[in-house]
């Protein structure tokens, strides 16, 4: 692979972690991991979002093309706004969700058998 | 081909007189080459008309050919209705035809809405009425059924007059407008204004392509309800959207939760 396509992405002023940061941060809660562990999940993690994005926008992109947009700087940079946003409503939704729960059908006990268990320490998922 | 045709014929078409002709082609009505002789010493007709269109300003330039296309098809349908023994001129006769192909070319050239010709010729009728008594065709818009009777228009029809004057100021979403300063093409859809539409109110999102961006937010909402939990808390604290302190609580939460 060329030089070019391993680079590290430095993304604007948004208040984001760098990857040493992101790993620390990422073992400390339980996924033990290192700093390029943490970049090829996170390019992992944009590949698919714009593969998602190519296949409902209709746009015909190869998986080559996908992989070399990945690595662009501002494709990294405009998709902040549009993860703050999807995060919020998410949130907004599972508040609004969890709410409903717990006037329905009793609350915080019913949540409980619904929850996935935490993975434990170390282990890869 | 023709050639060999002709020569079988004492004389050929060209010397025929045009009432010979028509009564040649009366006696066999599929007689293409006939009908062509017809319609090539009549064609000056259809450029005679259609300049009275140039002259009254009702056509553009740009269409000059296909008008002449439609008033020759116009043309040859009237040598094949025209009767001689009636004993009137074929110009008589094919004006009319000539006209009614150049209208109702002109009625249904790139329409947004298509407008039916009978609704058409009653809007010019009125039009035409309004004129003569001096009054403004805007004064359609509020007219009411009772003034519409004066005019020998139906409920209906007046109703259909009014959708038909309204539909001329649609302009389609897909138009292309061309700027003066940027070379870019661009449409009536980029350029509205999408202050109420966008989707965080405080930002100006201007030119923005808010259906696609619309998609984009669901898309990115489907991705990170589908992403494993490590891949999305990556992305998350990559952009900044979440910190240490909310994955620690969130972390908190669920050790409680679970114990």
């Amino acid at each position: 692979m060329k030089k070019k396509q391993k680079k590290y992405i430095t993304l604007g002023d948004g208040g984001g972690c760098d990857f040493r940061r992101m790993a620390k941060i990422m073992t400390t809660a339980g996924y033990k991991m290192n700093h390029a562990t943490a970049r090829n999940q996170l390019m992992l993690a944009v590949e698919s979002l714009l593969m998602q994005f190519s296949s409902k926008l209709k746009i015909k992109l190869s998986a080559a093309k996908i992989k070399e947009m990945v690595g662009q700087q501002d494709v990294q940079d405009n998709l902040g706004d549009v993860l703050y946003l999807a995060h919020k409503e998410l949130e907004n939704e599972k508040t609004a969700n969890n709410n409903n729960a717990g006037i329905t059908a009793g609350g915080s006990n019913n949540l409980k058998a619904t929850r996935r268990p935490r993975p434990r320490r170390g282990t890869r998922t | 081909m023709i050639k060999t045709i002709q020569n079988r014929h004492t004389k050929t078409f060209s010397e025929y007189a045009s009432p010979e002709l028509f009564k040649m082609f009366a006696a066999d009505k599929k007689n293409v080459l006939i009908r062509n002789e017809l319609a090539s010493r009549n064609q000056a007709l259809v450029i005679y008309i259609l300049k009275k269109y140039y002259s009254a300003r009702k056509v553009s330039a740009e269409i000059r050919e296909e008008l002449i296309q439609e008033g020759m098809i116009g043309l040859l349908s009237a040598i094949e209705g025209f009767d001689h023994t009636l004993g009137f001129k074929f110009s008589t006769y094919g004006t009319w035809w000539i006209k009614q192909a150049i209208n109702n070319y002109l009625i249904n050239v790139n329409p947004i809405i298509r407008v039916p010709g009978h609704i058409k010729a009653e809007q010019s009728k009125l039009f035409k009425e309004l004129k003569l008594q001096n009054k403004d065709i805007a004064d359609i818009a509020d007219m009411t059924d009772e003034e519409a009777t004066d005019y020998n228009i139906s409920k209906k029809m007046l109703k259909s007059i009014k959708c038909a004057i309204r539909s001329k100021h649609i302009t389609s979403l897909q138009a292309p407008i061309t700027h003066q300063t940027y070379s870019v093409e661009s449409t009536v859809q980029d350029c509205i204004s999408s202050d109420h539409n966008s989707l965080d109110p405080g930002e100006d999102s201007g030119r923005e392509h808010i259906l696609d961006k619309r998609i984009m937010l669901s898309v990115a909402k489907e991705t990170l309800r589908s992403l494993p939990e490590k891949r999305k808390l990556i992305l998350l604290l990559r952009y900044g959207v979440i910190d240490e302190h909310d994955l620690c609580a969130n972390n908190n939460n669920t050790r409680n939760k679970t114990k």
